[in-house]
């Protein structure tokens, strides 16, 4: 399932898109899946099927998908995140969880900061 | 009087079923959210008035078919499959309800929608068995035809060397043709409601999603229920008439026995075939009744098959 909210600030093509790309890396939608049709998805989620062309094709150029006219629209294999991280990330929201009621925006700016954090480190080891 | 005692027949069949379905299914009333009963109430509502529609055109084959005898009935014949196509269509044509609250959240399931997923597969087999068999038999009699006094393929004539019989009215290739036509429009309008069921957007709200699949189940369920019925009552007809039309033929010395056998076999199916044509039409229409009804009562196997939804993020 995915779910697009209408008061987000975040365009629903953008809501469309990261989900089913999330979904895809976290290995819950397999390589092969067929995904809704267009018009499908368009009309649950009461959005227009240009909407979901938009998020479509943003995926199939992020090789996440594939659209043909006669086998409809599949997940390309080999996309699916490796198992050693998927455990991190659970072992890191569990640890979240700890703390209250942090919100996934908070959670996601802490790995933001550790990841910019990491990248000015390695800069700082190349140029030593 | 023949008329009479069959439609007596075939009321007890419509009651006995009525009684089994009430005996099985003692269930008392479920709570439904105001989108879930929406949507229910108008699925009941295109069923119930599909079945109606089906049953009136059906009447109107056997009227049309009485006042017109120069059609041979040719009306009647087709009338099963041009009434179960007319109400399929009408369910098809019906436009689904409009959920005009506003909603802050959609959710949509990433399982792709179409005829094949939300039929009953077990239905489905059901109605190819018939299919297959109604296109064996009129084959099989459109094959063993002969010509009438007319030139008309409608009769069946049995020859030895001293006697020769015929009788009329047999299904040969004079009714045949029409059925297989008719019975191809069948298939393509119980098609044609089955993606109307799967195309129509899903049940707004979160935790509608078994919901969902249950009202398309369902309503699937009942529209193989009716091409079901219309098919057999099809195979009853074609069988009963061909049965009897060839008892009719042997009343000479030589006709091999086989005949015999086989045309009490033929009335047999026949009569079978139309009492599982009316069983499987009540139970339709009982599904329809009480489809608001069943939602806490569903069977897991019936709700299976989606992407369940993970614990974070509100995604699904």
């Amino acid at each position: 399932m995915i779910t697009i909210e209408t008061s987000s600030p975040v365009p629903p093509f953008e809501q469309v898109r990261s989900q089913l790309a999330d979904l895809i890396r976290s290995g819950q939608l397999g390589g092969g899946h067929r995904l809704p049709s267009i018009r499908q998805l368009a009309g649950d989620l009461r959005i227009a099927p240009g909407t979901v062309v938009r998020a479509y094709s943003a995926l199939e150029s992020d090789g996440l998908i594939e659209m043909s006219k006669t086998a409809g629209t599949r997940v390309r294999d080999g996309h699916r995140l490796d198992d050693d991280l998927q455990r991190a990330a659970a072992q890191f929201i569990t640890a979240a969880r700890r703390h209250g009621d942090i919100t996934l925006s908070d959670a996601l700016g802490a790995v933001r900061a550790a990841w910019d954090h990491s990248i000015v480190t390695a800069r700082a080891a190349t140029n030593r | 009087m023949a008329g009479f005692a069959m439609m007596l027949y075939g009321l007890l069949v419509v009651v006995a079923v009525g009684l089994a379905w009430m005996t099985a299914r003692r269930r008392g009333p479920v709570r439904v959210g105001a989108a879930a009963a929406l949507t229910m109430q108008a699925a009941r509502r295109r069923a119930i008035v599909a079945i109606g529609f089906a049953l009136v055109l059906l009447l109107a084959g056997f009227v049309v078919s009485l006042a017109v005898p120069g059609w041979l009935g040719l009306a009647a014949a087709i009338a099963p499959a041009v009434a179960g196509a007319g109400g399929l269509l009408l369910y098809a044509a019906t436009p689904p309800p409009q959920d005009r609250e506003t909603h802050a959240r959609f959710s949509a399931s990433l399982d792709r929608r179409g005829p094949w997923t939300i039929a009953p597969r077990g239905g489905l087999t059901s109605l190819g068995v018939v299919l297959v068999l109604l296109l064996g038999v009129l084959i099989f009699t459109g094959a063993t035809s002969d010509v009438d006094d007319r030139g008309l393929y409608r009769a069946i004539t049995f020859a030895t060397s001293t006697h020769s019989s015929t009788a009329t009215p047999y299904p040969g290739w004079f009714y045949a043709v029409p059925l297989m036509g008719a019975t191809a429009l069948l298939v393509i309008a119980a098609w044609i409601a089955l993606r109307r069921i799967a195309t129509t957007a899903s049940l707004t709200g979160e935790g509608l999603q078994d919901m969902d699949r249950l009202w398309r189940v369902r309503s699937a369920q009942i529209i193989v229920g009716i091409a079901f019925a219309t098919v057999s009552l099809q195979i009853g007809g074609v069988a009963v008439f061909a049965g009897t039309t060839m008892r009719n033929a042997q009343f000479h010395p030589g006709v091999p026995v086989a005949w015999d056998v086989l045309a009490t076999l033929l009335l047999i199916l026949g009569i079978v075939a139309t009492v599982v044509s009316i069983a499987s039409l009540t139970l339709a229409t009982l599904r329809t009744f009480t489809l608001p009804g069943q939602l806490s009562h569903a069977h897991d196997s019936e709700m299976g098959g989606s992407v369940q939804p993970p614990a974070v993020g509100g995604r699904a």
